[in-house]
C-alpha cells in the first residue's frame, strides 16, 4: 500500500534533451524506490534537462528530499539540470531546514523554468 | 495497527485528546498514521501549519524506528501523542537497534547536522529538531528507545485556537 504518488512525463518543446514530470501527490519512503527508477531512467536514457512541477505535490519528507537531491546530482553530473517549480510552503520549508534551498534550482513556476533551460542552450 | 483513545474529555479550553497506536515494523504503515496525527492536530484546532509539521515529525520518528529501531519483521513502534490547549507532546518507543544505531540517534538529536548533499539519507532527525521546541531519548533498560517531542503552538496558530474555542462556544 504505497502512499499515492503520480509522475507524469512529457517531452518539452524546444528542449531536445528536455522533460517535464509532473509530481502528484505525497513523496516519502513508501514509493521513494519507485519515483527514483522512473527519474533515474529518464537521466540514463539522455533526458538531462529535467523540470519537475510540483504545484500537485502535497508532502515530501527527508527520504524524498534525498533523492531530488540525487537527480539534482545526477543531472548535472551529466552537463544536465534538474529544476523545480511550483514548491507549496509547506514543502519549502523542509527544503529550506535542510539548506537544500540552495542546492536545488527552484522557480516560482513551470514557464520561468523552462525559460532558463532555453537561454542555456 | 491498532489505535486506542487512552483519554478524552469534552471539548474547550481544558480539552485534551490522547492517542496511542501500535504498528508493526513495516514503513507501509506510517502514511494513515502520520495523517491520522496530523488530522487529530486539526480537529484540536491547530493551525495547518502545525498539522503539517507534525505529520513530519511523526513520519521522520517512526520511520527512524522503523528502519533503525527494529530488530526484526516482528517488531512493533508504539506512538503516542497528546494534544493540549497549546502543544502536542509525541512520543515513538521502539525496541531498539544495535549500540551505533543508538549512538547515531544520539548525535543526530543533541547535534543536529545535514549530511552532505550527496547522501540520500540522515537528514530526518535534523528536521524533527528544527520543527519541535524540545526533543530528548530515554533508553529502557532492555534496549527500548523512546524519543520525546514537544512542540508548541507558533505565534500565528494562536487565531485558529481562538477561533476553534469560538466556535465550540456557540454550539
Amino acid at each position: 500500500m504505497d502512499t499515492q504518488i503520480e509522475l507524469q512525463i512529457s517531452d518539452l518543446d524546444n528542449v531536445p534533451h528536455g522533460k517535464l514530470i509532473k509530481f502528484m501527490g505525497d513523496l516519502d519512503a513508501t514509493n521513494v524506490e519507485s519515483t527514483l527508477d522512473q527519474v533515474t531512467k529518464l537521466i540514463k536514457e539522455g533526458f538531462v534537462l529535467i523540470v519537475a512541477d510540483f504545484r500537485n505535490l502535497r508532502y515530501v519528507n527527508s527520504t524524498g528530499l534525498g533523492i531530488l537531491l540525487h537527480f539534482s546530482k545526477t543531472a548535472k553530473e551529466k552537463s544536465g539540470c534538474f529544476k523545480i517549480a511550483n514548491v507549496n510552503d509547506n514543502v519549502y520549508e523542509i527544503i529550506e531546514i535542510i539548506g537544500a534551498n540552495t542546492l536545488l534550482d527552484i522557480y516560482d513556476n513551470v514557464e520561468e523554468a523552462i525559460a532558463s533551460l532555453q537561454t542555456r542552450r | 495497527m491498532d489505535s486506542q483513545p487512552q483519554s478524552s474529555s469534552p471539548a474547550g479550553a481544558n480539552s485534551h485528546a490522547a492517542y496511542s497506536v501500535n504498528l508493526p515494523s513495516d514503513l507501509e504503515y506510517i502514511p494513515p498514521l502520520r495523517q491520522f496525527v496530523a488530522e487529530i492536530a486539526r480537529v484540536e484546532g491547530f493551525s495547518k501549519k502545525f498539522c503539517f509539521r507534525t505529520e513530519i515529525i511523526v513520519d521522520e520518528l517512526v520511520t527512524n524506528g522503523i528502519l533503525h529501531g527494529s530488530q526484526d519483521v516482528h517488531s512493533s513502534v508504539t506512538v503516542s501523542a497528546k494534544f493540549e490547549a497549546g502543544s502536542m507532546n509525541l512520543s515513538v518507543q521502539d525496541q531498539g537497534g544495535t549500540r551505533l544505531n543508538l549512538e547515531n540517534l544520539k548525535r543526530a538529536v543533541y547535534s543536529p547536522k545535514p549530511p552532505s548533499s550527496d547522501k540520500k539519507k540522515g537528514r530526518g532527525l535534523v528536521i524533527v529538531q528544527m520543527l519541535s521546541s524540545e526533543v530528548k531519548i530515554d533508553v529502557g533498560e532492555s534496549g527500548q528507545t523512546q524519543v520525546h517531542v514537544v512542540k508548541t503552538k507558533d505565534p500565528d496558530e494562536t487565531q485558529a485556537q481562538r477561533e476553534k474555542l469560538l466556535y465550540e462556544s456557540d454550539l
